[in-house]
């Protein structure tokens, strides 16, 4: 028999799941890269880091005060990591609720949580050959939750998460492309789109205004050259980070809801810029495809529910 | 709800617990420090010459040693130990989730149960390389291989199915094998006794239990000669840390799902305190790899919490 998991069951599952690779995150890395950490937090801060990293402001102004709270009863490095730490705990946590949440759209309760601890499994492969990246672990969060405004048809919420995830990084210009793969075709939601991409490009011209120029390390032929140094180190990070997964997505596909469907348009494009701009081993990158493949994924592996639970949305699944 | 066609068919299963496994094994395997040690303990092992209780957990090097000498020709040794070391890792996670999944399915629906075999996997790394969150120090170097611990839950695991299902012969053959892997065979005999209604014929049978393993481990120690005990200083700050971070907030889930547990896993859960007592009174406290077999005791307690459980098992 089955029981609707409680919001305090879940987070008692979601938090034994993300601690130790969050703790290891946090504390085991190895000194050079927490040393890395704090210069990239303090360059985001003093608007001094080179670019990308300048312009990805929301974390390190979040955790700025915490730091500065902590540093009160303890030496400044160590105020930094642990705040950090709680950052990430938390972050991995609510990657894991929000995922969780998305996917009980379509699957029950536990069927959603196999999926959810899957990815808690998996998740450590990661977390390494970085040295900064607080970012990557709100990303996939970001998905779930744009993914779950786009079912509710929450406008304004969605217009706000997509100013908030461009703070964090430029891929919250892909929160825009979910938006035009998901919605109905027609005027309204190509005027809806645009909207969202001004704010996005708002967000992002802004933040540049207030930060300065800042010299760019990654060129493209740089990115390339380093990618094909090690491309067995990639294939064995990208196949070991979602496994057998990356197959059932597969299989599932044509058993997917509509929507879900529709959403995975956007994987290959994702892939794309991952491809030119990202470092194919830091399979970090591929995390905000959590929400994209594990629908299809679980399709495969169970039947998904014939409505979405809220039947008054416009966005319900074939 | 639960009750809708899905494929979890053997292969989808075993794909899911490699998956589960793969990242685990690959850093237990390669991204550890002190391969030297791994390799020599190992070595001190086969010939005789380790420390206790190390000399007497024979089993997995004696079960791998052969594979090491067959491929040592085509590499060196080194190379082969630490590549079949590797596959053993990974055949021993997935075989834990494998028998976690299939125990829990007697009292739950294959998804909760996969779900329950999965918070393992998603938790297990606190077992595998110890966090040392507090001074970030080192483990012991005594306690860098310790190969038997992955085991030891699939033991436990295969005998309560054993006993759920009152196979006794083939449960006395597993108590045995099972002996030769670690001490904490004795565990079963326990659960055995726990778990059954009392009477004449459950004593007899469960002494019986108790004397296979206690002849194998006897024996080993007649065979193999006696061994220096490697004291360690206890780390209470650490071992406190590490038990919290064992399970996290399922030790409460445990907890509450007590209750409402079906009787046969509350009985074996009495094992869970006689075990901690032997743990923090006989081993390194803080070494969780000796919490293993606890896992097939709570996991069903924590579900219990989650989901509703059947009465009487599949």
């Amino acid at each position: 028999m089955s029981r609707t998991i409680g919001p305090w069951a879940l987070a008692a599952v979601l938090c034994a799941a993300a601690a130790v690779t969050s703790l290891d995150y946090s504390f085991h890395p190895g000194e050079s890269t927490l040393l890395a950490r704090r210069g990239f937090h303090d360059g985001i801060i003093n608007a001094t880091a080179n670019a990308p990293e300048r312009y990805r402001v929301l974390i390190p102004v979040m955790v700025e005060g915490p730091i500065r709270l902590f540093a009160r009863v303890m030496p400044y490095e160590q105020a930094f990591d642990r705040a950090y730490a709680i950052f990430y705990f938390l972050a991995m946590v609510s990657m894991l609720w929000a995922l969780h949440t998305y996917l009980t759209e379509w699957f029950t309760d536990d069927q959603a949580l196999v999926g959810v601890l899957l990815v808690a499994c998996t998740i450590r492969i990661t977390i390494r050959q970085h040295d900064w990246a607080p970012g990557s672990y709100l990303e996939p969060g970001f998905f779930s939750i744009a993914l779950l405004l786009i079912l509710r048809d929450r406008r304004w919420w969605f217009a706000l998460l997509v100013a908030v995830a461009s703070l964090s990084r430029e891929t919250g210009v892909f929160l825009v492309l979910l938006y035009v793969a998901t919605a109905p075709i027609g005027w309204r939601s190509l005027r809806t789109a645009i909207a969202y991409l001004a704010v996005s490009g708002a967000v992002f011209v802004g933040v540049r205004l207030v930060q300065g120029d800042a010299e760019r390390y990654w060129t493209l032929g740089r990115v390339l050259a380093t990618n094909l140094s090690q491309p067995w180190l990639a294939a064995f990070n990208v196949t070991v980070l979602l496994g057998a997964i990356w197959l059932f997505a597969v299989l599932g596909f044509a058993r997917a809801p509509l929507f879900a469907r529709r959403a995975a348009a956007v994987i290959p494009i994702y892939a794309g810029a991952i491809v030119v701009w990202g470092i194919w081993w830091e399979v970090r990158l591929l995390m905000p495809l959590y929400p994209l493949v594990l629908p299809l994924a679980l399709s495969y592996l169970f039947s998904p529910l014939a409505m979405a639970p809220h039947k008054g949305a416009p966005y319900a699944p074939a | 709800m639960t009750g809708a066609p899905s494929r979890l068919t053997f292969w989808v299963l075993a794909a899911i617990f490699v998956t589960a496994a793969a990242t685990n094994a690959n850093d237990y395997s390669f991204l550890v420090p002190r391969q030297d040690v791994r390799l020599a303990m190992h070595r001190a092992v086969i010939d005789r010459t380790a420390p206790a209780g190390a000399r007497y957990h024979v089993l997995v090097p004696y079960l791998t040693e052969p594979l090491v000498q067959l491929l040592s020709p085509r590499m060196t040794y080194e190379v082969a130990f630490r590549r079949v070391y590797a596959l053993y890792y990974l055949s021993a996670l997935t075989a834990l989730f494998a028998a976690l999944f299939w125990y829990l399915s007697l009292w739950f629906s294959d998804v909760q149960a996969l779900a329950g075999s999965l918070l393992v996997g998603s938790t297990i790394r606190i077992v595998l390389r110890q966090g040392e969150y507090l001074d970030l120090s080192s483990i012991p170097t005594s306690s860098v291989f310790s190969p038997w611990s992955l085991l030891e839950p699939i033991a436990v695991t295969a005998a309560l199915m054993l006993m759920v299902k009152d196979r006794r012969w083939l449960l006395a053959l597993l108590i045995a094998i099972a002996s030769l892997n670690s001490e904490a065979a004795l565990l079963l005999p326990a659960i055995y006794l726990l778990t059954r209604p009392a009477s004449r014929e459950t004593l007899l049978t469960g002494l019986g239990y108790a004397a296979i393993s206690g002849l194998v481990l006897i024996g080993l120690r007649a065979l193999l000669g006696a061994a220096p005990l490697v004291a360690e200083a206890p780390n209470l700050q650490t071992a406190a840390i590490n038990l919290v971070l064992y399970l996290g907030p399922v030790w409460l889930l445990a907890a509450f799902g007590t209750s409402l547990a079906p009787v046969f896993v509350r009985r074996a859960a009495l094992a869970i305190p006689l075990y901690l007592v032997a743990v923090i009174t006989i081993g390194p406290s803080w070494d969780l790899r000796l919490m293993t077999p606890l896992y097939p005791l709570v996991l069903p307690l924590a579900l219990s919490a989650l989901f509703v459980p059947r009465e009487g098992a599949r």
